[in-house]
């Protein structure tokens, strides 16, 4: 409500300003409401201080855990495996699941991810909490597939974190990694474990993907040359491989 | 051709326990050549999704005004931000404007429309073609309108032309005015076989107006020319490339 008498004080004050006559009497006239509003500003703050000391006074007689929860607010999560991690709302908030649940009030009493294991959620948790100041947290709703089309200024260098957390992975923890931020919905570390991924497609032939990632192929071989056929239309060198 | 080894692994591997969604998150970091063409060449589910339109750059008006990735206002834009190998989809209705849009990349160009008479690509009076290729291409379910020059001007590249509407001048003068200009050249091929000479291929495509369907201003050769009646228009099939002797 402040802020709504100074917005009318400023417009006000710019009306006056534009109309030549009575200048003096309606500046000074917004002068005293200025005034006024920045008085009366001072008084509902002081009433706010008032009532937040009364409160902290309260809660200091109640149970501990209570005026922590109440003060810190952190979220407890807990894989599949039974362990549990405990986070700050803020880092927590990285995910979009958990700040969905949080919003909802259902995470009061601690989150239970069934199909995230204890490994791969110490790797999420420690990834939201490096990146809580840095990441803005998204539109919060999707991250669209972005249709194919990424510019260069947006394969960001990524942090050394970033790097050292996806190094050492093997592929099947890696491909955990990412299906436990789709379903945890945290934005960015999706987006580095696909480009990971992506990493080790590129410049593969077929066949060595297939290698790669133990992918029977269920062609047969005119079909696999049809499907060829029809999808190398952009190919300069009909031979490949 | 690699021949296909007796390759037995578990019939779930792990990246194929991945939802659609991911994998195609996954293949959107992929160029489409060679990477994603690869990809899409690893087994049916992979095909699927490589090539899925939710991988495609489209043209089309937002609708809640935020500008999503992807996305682009007009045919221009999506154009220079395509990589090599991309399609792009156009959206059916509303105002396309296309005049000397050069194309030096491989790309498929896509109506959105049921029919290629829902998405019209413009070009205004003052242009000499609406779109210029100097690569291989692809165009599919589009309707192109020239008011005074060409629709497509071919320089270079294998053109493909399927299912379309080209629409010039009903009277025009004669040298502006063909729906298609082709000023390609052949070459000689160094390896015998080998597909990379220029070369326009047409199907489906109604052709009206304009002095006649296509002008060779290059070496090449109008050829394999197949017309239907249908009680409304003139569908051709015909090919443009070098002329072999037999």
């Amino acid at each position: 409500m402040a802020s709504q008498d100074c917005e009318a004080a400023a417009s006000s004050r710019a009306a006056a300003a534009s109309s030549q006559d009575c200048e003096a009497a309606a500046s000074s006239r917004a002068e005293k409401e200025e005034q006024k509003t920045v008085r009366v500003a001072a008084s509902s703050r002081a009433k706010k201080k008032e009532q937040k000391t009364v409160r902290v006074a309260a809660s200091s007689s109640r149970a501990e855990k209570e005026e922590q929860k109440e003060e810190r607010r952190t979220v407890r999560v807990t894989s599949n495996d039974g362990e549990e991690f405990e986070m700050d709302e803020a880092v927590a908030r990285g995910s979009v699941m958990l700040r969905h649940m949080m919003e909802l009030g259902i995470a009061l009493d601690g989150v239970t991810l069934p199909i995230v294991s204890g490994e791969i959620l110490a790797l999420a948790v420690s990834y939201l909490r490096f990146h809580r100041d840095y990441d803005d947290g998204g539109s919060g709703y999707g991250y669209g597939y972005s249709y194919g089309y990424h510019s260069e200024s947006e394969d960001t260098a990524l942090t050394n974190f970033d790097r050292d957390l996806v190094k050492q992975l093997d592929q099947a923890t890696l491909l955990d990694l990412l299906a436990a931020s789709n379903y945890m919905e945290i934005e960015g570390l999706l987006r580095l474990t696909c480009q990971t991924v992506a990493e080790k497609l590129k410049g593969k032939t077929t066949e060595e993907i297939r290698q790669t990632f133990c992918i029977q192929n269920d062609y047969p071989p005119e079909e696999e040359e049809e499907v060829r056929e029809e999808i190398s239309w952009a190919l300069e060198e009909k031979s490949l491989d | 051709m690699a021949k296909r080894k007796g390759w037995v692994a578990p019939s779930n591997s792990p990246i194929n326990s991945l939802d659609d969604g991911c994998l195609m998150h996954i293949f959107s970091f992929l160029s489409p050549i060679p990477d994603r063409y690869n990809t899409a060449l690893v087994c049916h589910r992979w095909c699927f999704l490589a090539c899925h339109p939710r991988l495609w750059l489209r043209v089309e008006r937002p609708i809640k005004g935020v500008a999503e990735p992807g996305v682009f206002l007009n045919l221009e834009a999506a154009i220079s931000a395509a990589r090599p190998g991309d399609t792009i989809l156009i959206a059916a209705g509303g105002n396309h404007v296309a005049c000397n849009i050069q194309i030096k990349k491989p790309l498929c160009l896509i109506g959105g429309g049921e029919l290629p008479d829902e998405t019209v690509l413009t070009c205004s009076r003052g242009s000499d073609s609406a779109l210029e290729f100097l690569s291989t291409c692809k165009i599919a379910n589009l309707t192109i309108r020239a008011e005074l020059g060409c629709c497509l001007l071919h320089r270079s590249g294998r053109l493909t032309i399927e299912g379309c509407v080209l629409q010039c001048e009903e009277n025009p003068l004669d040298y502006l005015s063909f729906p298609i200009v082709s000023t390609a050249t052949a070459y000689p091929s160094l390896k015998k076989g080998q597909q990379d000479e220029h070369g326009l291929t047409v199907a489906r495509t109604r052709i009206e107006g304009g002095a006649k369907a296509v002008s060779t201003n290059g070496t090449l050769a109008l050829q394999h020319v197949r017309a239907i009646y249908s009680r409304t228009s003139i569908f051709f099939w015909f090919e443009v490339g070098v002329v072999v002797d037999k």
